[in-house]
């Protein structure tokens, strides 16, 4: 059984920053311990959340990839790439906002892009999350619970 | 397009809370059908993955594609690139969104 946590998007206003949303679900002991699937959980949290389920199109990635892909989601625009939208102080903030939930054990990545497009030439595919234009969202599990946000952009 | 960059009011009335960076314009219809030649199912750049349902390409030409205005203000911008998002519907892809980019 997964639980709700908190909804980070709401708790911190990260209205003010970026249009998404944010959230951290837990798990039961007997979940973790039945090792089920990353992405099964994935789906779940994003049925609740009334996000699409993307199964497969979750791609799992290093810790370098996703602290390089989180920093630029919420620094730049998705629709316009390379226009910079928070500064890289106040993205380290909302970061760390989002990374307090989680302890530094355990720690799997995951992506619903195929690529970065800040290193493909503004290219890449993805799996929506949303009716968005665009969405871009990176999960993070730790032993007992997960965070997922997204960020959605229009041209 | 300035009530756009200003606002975030879309030509549809939809609105965002904060404006795209920019609000921008093909220069000429010659100019769309050239962006949409060049993207796309069978272009070179189009390559998404087979479980992938959303892609997006940037194009970028030597003469400009169109202009656009910065949010908030601020002079006109000539626009070279093109990004250009198609999403998969019922197993066929189709055009979401195209912009000049700069």
């Amino acid at each position: 059984m997964m639980k709700k946590l908190k909804d980070l998007y709401k708790v911190n206003e990260l209205d003010k920053y970026f249009l998404g949303g944010a959230v951290t679900y837990s798990m039961d002991k007997m979940e973790s311990d039945l090792r089920i699937d990353d992405r099964e959980i994935l789906d779940r949290i994003c049925k609740e959340e009334g996000l699409y389920i993307i199964g497969d199109g979750w791609r799992k990635i290093e810790k370098n990839e996703a602290t390089i892909m989180m920093h630029q989601m919420l620094r730049f625009d998705l629709a316009f790439l390379n226009s910079e939208v928070l500064s890289t102080e106040k993205v380290e903030h909302l970061i760390s906002l989002l990374l307090r939930e989680l302890d530094n054990n355990s720690r799997r990545f995951y992506t619903n892009w195929g690529n970065n497009p800040w290193e493909g030439n503004g290219k890449g595919g993805w799996n929506s999350l949303t009716d968005s234009t665009l969405d871009m969202s990176i999960a993070i599990g730790d032993s007992e619970k997960w965070v997922l946000f997204f960020k959605v952009g229009e041209d | 397009m300035i009530k756009r960059a200003n606002t975030g009011v879309a030509p549809d009335g939809s609105k965002r809370p904060t404006p795209p960076p920019y609000s921008s314009k093909f220069e000429s219809s010659d100019k769309v059908r050239e962006a949409l030649q060049n993207t796309g199912p069978g272009t070179s750049g189009f390559n998404p993955s087979s479980t992938q349902n959303s892609f997006v390409q940037k194009i970028t030409a030597s003469l400009p594609f169109g202009y656009g205005y910065p949010s908030g203000g601020g002079s006109k911008v000539t626009m070279y690139s093109v990004q250009a998002i198609y999403s998969k519907v019922n197993g066929v892809w189709m055009l979401k969104s195209m912009y000049p980019n700069p």
